[in-house]
């Protein structure tokens, strides 16, 4: 049993190397995406995401690479003797008894940190320092050279999206339904409106200009044109049906 | 005496093969990696093949280690004249009250440790009683089967010169032993030592039993139970299968019984050199001696001066 809680450990102690490089690794990995992602305006979710799979992949390729032999030829106090231990764990003999105590002695002296390669260590740390500075510079600059719409690449739930457009005309509306307003608000919707807010200056007919009219402004006077008629606004000038329909619906409230 | 009784005396194990070690010293002078390779042979309950040249020091040499050891020593001489009898025994006719019966007589090879100088001048008939005795650990003489004493260990030498007269041994009979160990001339110190011993002491030094054959049964149990990593059987199995797969060197690789000894024998040199576990180091040690009597090189890798020895070098640099 002894000789298994040793291996144990030290299978513990291969995966927590492996998660160090594979975390120093995937950090990396994800600065370059972050600075990439954010040169080209891309959301830095993905990022992420792609990061944590990369820790994940990298650990495993990190831990299935740590064999017995590379921690004997970490560990030279130990060179041969943990593969033949493990080998031959099963049998019973004085001699495998005498190994396996002699690894137990030996153990002592295996120190995981043989097996992390400190020059590595450092150029990577150097590198990360290096990638997190050239973030925050890269974050400054947009290159719209890729525009990607990520509102349309979200998936859709459910089977809506197989459903035709709902028109107004099939849908059934309560008279009763005051939270809504009046029936004939909500219909308006199906009328066609024909807006021409900022007409485009292809349309602009220069010859149709006049001159300007010279305007004399004298005090006391204002030009009648450009001047608010008398008894609109508030005192009852005509407005647009559709204006009178909903004020009438809120009047009514308010009398209510 | 080596007892292992738990965990804490396997620690003492590299104390004892080194103490071991420096008491051969005070007879034989260097020569470490042959010491080393004939313990581990004893270690792994085989045999091994020694090639050297007269005058090296072989007969001295096991001799001092079956005396360290407190093992039983013999010597056979093979000559062509030698006969399987002469190895294993024979029925005599003995007087016993006043009856006349056959009673049989151990040969040389009813011993712990065995020395059979240079086989390969026995005929193959007598070479065949000698290499059953070795696989078997029996010896059977006419219809009757007698067990040999464990640990039971044949050191069988080869002269690499004298060749005239000779029966070489063929490959399947090689392939039994586990090592072929190769016995260098001294160097120019080394021999200035033996020199000195040799030729101013009139008395051989005292040795010290250090093990005896409980211990030795221990100790080649303990060898078995070093454990060894699955990556480096692999290694073993991929050196071994390469043997036979390196067409452009190699015409006839290693049996899977190159396999068995080489795991066998990195186990026997991890534990020698107080290590609790097989190590590559053990693996490249060892793979010199168990295969370069079991591979045969091709005309293309003796034409360019290639010794078997370059060959597992290139083996192992896979």
């Amino acid at each position: 049993m002894g000789i298994e809680r040793l291996f144990f450990e030290l299978r513990m102690e291969s995966l927590k190397i492996s998660l160090l490089r594979a975390f120093l690794n995937a950090l990396i990995f994800f600065l370059l995406l972050m600075m990439a992602f954010s040169i080209l305006n891309l959301p830095m979710l993905y990022a992420f995401i792609l990061g944590v799979l990369f820790l994940i992949i990298n650990t495993y390729i990190n831990y299935a690479g740590m064999t017995l032999k590379k921690i004997e030829d970490a560990n030279p106090e130990v060179r041969e003797m943990l593969r033949t231990a493990k080998d031959t764990q099963k049998d019973d003999n004085i001699m495998v008894k005498a190994l396996h105590q002699e690894i137990y002695q030996k153990a002592k002296r295996i120190y995981s940190g043989n097996m992390v390669s400190y020059n590595t260590l450092i150029i990577k740390t150097v590198i990360i320092g290096g990638l997190i500075i050239g973030s925050i510079f890269t974050s400054t600059v947009t290159w719209n050279g890729i525009n990607i719409p990520f509102s349309k690449l979200t998936l859709r739930s459910g089977s809506t999206s197989d459903l035709p457009p709902v028109t107004l005309d099939d849908v059934q509306l309560e008279n009763s339904d005051e939270i809504y307003g009046d029936v004939s608000i909500a219909k308006l919707g199906n009328e066609l409106i024909q807006l021409d807010v900022n007409p485009s200056m292809s349309e602009l007919d220069m010859n149709k200009l006049k001159e300007e009219e010279g305007i004399t402004l004298n005090r006391n006077t204002y030009p009648v044109d450009i001047g608010t008629p008398k008894g609109a606004g508030a005192s009852g000038a005509k407005r647009p049906e559709e204006s009178e329909l909903v004020n009438a619906f809120y009047l009514k409230k308010i009398n209510k | 005496m080596v007892k292992i009784e738990g965990v804490g005396d396997i620690d003492k194990l590299k104390d004892v093969f080194a103490t071991l070690k420096k008491e051969i010293a005070k007879v034989i002078i260097g020569q470490d990696d042959v010491v080393d390779q004939i313990i581990i042979s004893i270690l792994c309950d085989g045999n091994a093949l020694l090639e050297s040249n007269p005058g090296m020091g072989k007969t001295l040499m096991v001799k001092t280690l079956a005396q360290i050891m407190d093992l039983q020593f013999s010597r056979i001489q093979s000559t062509p004249d030698l006969i399987p009898s002469d190895i294993v025994g024979t029925y005599v006719i003995e007087e016993d009250k006043g009856k006349k019966v056959f009673k049989f007589q151990k040969g040389p090879i009813f011993a712990n440790i065995v020395l059979a100088d240079e086989i390969n001048r026995a005929t193959p008939k007598t070479q065949s009683a000698l290499l059953e005795a070795m696989q078997e650990r029996q010896v059977t003489v006419g219809n009757q089967t007698f067990p040999l004493d464990l640990p039971f260990f044949i050191l069988a030498t080869q002269n690499p010169i004298d060749q005239e007269g000779t029966y070489p041994l063929p490959e399947a009979q090689t392939d039994r032993f586990i090592f072929k160990i190769k016995v260098d001339y001294p160097t120019a110190q080394e021999e200035l030592d033996i020199l000195n011993r040799f030729t101013t002491n009139t008395q051989t030094p005292e040795l010290r039993v250090l093990l005896n054959k409980t211990s030795l049964k221990n100790l080649q149990m303990l060898t078995r139970e070093v454990p060894i990593a699955d990556d480096l059987k692999k290694k073993v199995v991929d050196i071994v299968t390469g043997t036979r797969n390196r067409k452009e060197l190699i015409e006839y690789g290693a049996s899977p019984r190159a396999t068995i000894a080489l795991i066998l024998a990195s186990k026997a040199h991890a534990l020698l050199h107080g290590r609790k576990f097989v190590s590559e180091k053990d693996i490249e040690a060892m793979a010199y001696p168990v295969l370069r009597h079991r591979i045969i090189l091709n005309f293309k890798a003796e034409r360019e001066g290639k010794k078997t020895d370059d060959v597992i070098k290139i083996l192992l640099s896979k």
